[in-house]
């Protein structure tokens, strides 16, 4: 199967399009070694290291790839655009503009969207996007969503670490969906037989940039901090709603990405705040880590609201500024080891 | 029963050696570049000091950048803001905030009015402005020792202003500075200011209220108690031994927890 890849720094690219299009959609995460180099010519370094590092991957690796498209996941996104233009060598060079608001207007709007990159696709590649092959690929999406719900409530249960979730997570957004579906049956077997929550561990909810490298999950493995619930994009972003099916398959598309759980690069705040709020009070959760990469200034624009809020029902709240590195900063290890032992401190 | 509390920062290993919950004896030197040398080489001369074996010590707890580096060494690790929270406690036991600043980090820790337990803390990012680093680069600029570069401060009549975000910026400007012919004397006072300012800023992030506890090696100059004070207005309280309040801290809290059966 050949693959279309995507940059997309949280969740807006409409994947099921090239689903239907009988193509893998790949979500370009970076190379493992964190490797920025050849990116580094052409964005500074005071933008976000992930986005430095899809480029690097892109310069790198698109002969792999039938084409690539760009999702306006953040404003840094959509001013990248020329730069891969300038220096990714590929075919297909695509930009989708996701709306920042989600009213009529937004819908109409996006629908125009996908209408014309289903065009473009068509043209460029000789195909026909049929609306039968649309509704599969909803169904083939909804299914995987539907998996990793499942998945992710025995998070809260069992004995599944961080990099395992973030491992599953990676896999499904870079693979064909003819293999996820078996890989994650298989994981959903392995993870129901797995002991029960370890009582030393605590269950916390993550939130902040995207984690594009299972380093930090490890990182939070370690001082024993279980991610039990998230907001990312490599995370519940990407399956905690279904896709509908009561309208027609473009409009029951727009209507999923508009009303998937909000990032900060989507104002306003409030449904952000909310999903975490919720997640807070309906599970079993000890404390709140809210991470950025440097620069990712949205999620630290929300920072503060999101504290007073936290603190208002009385839930522990960390936010941090991490590097990308595959080195581990002191610093950021002592504040995550600091706040464990606040949390043992309401524990006991 | 003797508990030792160790704390290896990024400049200077502290030891605390106590006896039923009262300072016996306190050593330090310079980490250098092995934590773990300069961890067991102090263990070792505060037992010989004292005239004890390894066997008299119920319990030893590290902390510090460098906590993770003598786990053949301690019963068990605590971080930082733990150690120093226990160990303002000691001086003062009704403190509400501290303010740490060490050679490496700084940071501000907000204890709980009623169990006076942590509930907040910031720490400098990964960034020498507002630490004791800062300090030092600046001395070096200056051409004067670390030592007196406080009691320069103090005798400023008009001191300069100095950038606060970037250590590498500041010290341009007071190369900058000399070359317009300002005194040392002002410029060491704006060193100060702008190492105050940093602090605040997280002070106030927390918003911590007195009494607050100033520690750590950089509590030894007046100069930035005073540049705090006037920047946060409000008094801070400097204990005996500001450099050594993490390792006393680390030493309690392995009494502590050695009493409740946990190592």
């Amino acid at each position: 199967m050949k693959t279309f890849a995507y940059f997309d720094s949280t969740h807006e690219f409409p994947e099921e399009i090239i689903i239907a299009s009988q193509m893998n959609p790949y979500k370009i995460l970076g190379k493992a070694d964190f490797s920025t180099e050849l990116a580094d010519q052409y964005i500074p370094p005071f933008i976000c290291a992930n986005a430095r590092s899809f480029l690097n991957q892109a310069i790198e690796e698109s002969s792999n790839w039938e084409g690539i498209a760009i999702a306006h996941g953040c404003d840094a996104t959509n001013r990248q655009f020329d730069i891969w233009d300038q220096h990714v060598k590929t075919q297909f060079l695509y930009y989708i503009h996701n709306p920042l608001k989600t009213d009529g207007i937004a819908q109409r709007f996006f629908i125009r969207e996908i209408k014309a990159m289903i065009t473009a696709l068509e043209s460029h590649f000789n195909i026909k996007i049929s609306l039968d092959q649309l509704e599969n690929a909803i169904q083939v999406s909804n299914q995987i969503k539907i998996l990793l719900q499942n998945l992710s409530k025995l998070r809260l249960t069992k004995d599944i670490s961080n990099t395992e979730y973030f491992d599953v997570l990676k896999f499904t957004v870079q693979n064909p969906k003819e293999k996820v579906i078996p890989y994650l049956e298989s994981i959903s077997m392995d993870w129901l037989s797995r002991n029960p929550f370890p009582i030393n561990k605590f269950p916390i909810f993550l939130t902040g940039s995207d984690i594009t490298h299972s380093l930090w999950f490890d990182l939070l493995e370690k001082v024993n901090l279980r991610v039990v619930r998230d907001d990312l994009s490599i995370g519940e972003r990407y399956y905690a709603t279904l896709i509908p099916t009561d309208e027609d398959s473009i409009s029951n598309i727009v209507n999923y990405y508009l009303n998937i759980p909000r990032s900060s690069t989507k104002h306003p705040i409030t449904p952000r705040i909310n999903y975490i709020m919720n997640a807070c009070k309906t599970e079993k959760i000890a404390g709140v880590v809210s991470q950025i990469i440097k620069f990712c200034e949205t999620f630290a624009y929300d920072a503060p609201f999101l504290k007073i809020q936290l603190e208002a029902i009385h839930m522990p709240v960390i936010h941090l500024e991490r590097e990308f590195t595959e080195n581990i900063d002191q610093q950021i290890s002592t504040r995550l080891e600091a706040f464990v032992e606040l949390l043992e401190q309401n524990q006991n | 029963m003797h508990t030792v509390g160790i704390d290896i920062g990024s400049l200077a290993t502290k030891i605390v050696l106590m006896k039923d919950g009262k300072i016996k004896a306190l050593l330090q030197n310079r980490s250098l570049h092995n934590f773990t040398a300069i961890g067991t080489q102090l263990f070792n001369q505060i037992l010989k000091d004292n005239n004890l074996t390894s066997d008299d010590i119920g319990n030893i707890y590290s902390t510090g950048y460098g906590r993770h580096s003598i786990s053949k060494l301690t019963s068990n690790i605590i971080t930082e803001i733990s150690a120093h929270a226990r160990g303002a406690q000691y001086f003062y036991p009704k403190v509400q905030g501290i303010i740490d600043i060490g050679g490496q980090d700084s940071k501000v820790i907000k204890l709980n009015p009623k169990s006076f337990m942590v509930i907040d803390f910031q720490m400098n990012d990964k960034c020498a402005a507002g630490t004791g680093r800062f300090l030092e680069v600046m001395a070096d600029a200056l051409d004067i020792p670390i030592e007196n570069l406080g009691n320069l401060a103090l005798q400023s009549k008009s001191p300069i202003q100095i950038s606060s975000t970037c250590t590498v910026f500041a010290e341009s400007e007071v190369i900058g500075h000399f070359a317009q012919g300002t005194v040392k004397q002002d410029i060491a006072a704006g060193i100060h200011n702008s190492i105050a300012k940093r602090v605040a800023s997280m002070v106030k992030r927390i918003q911590i209220v007195e009494p607050i506890v100033f520690c750590g090696g950089v509590a030894l100059n007046p100069a930035v108690k005073i540049a705090l004070e006037n920047e946060l207005k409000l008094k801070l309280l400097v204990p005996k031994y500001p450099q050594y309040i993490g390792a006393i801290g680390a030493a309690l809290i392995a009494k502590e927890r050695l009493k409740n059966g946990r190592v």
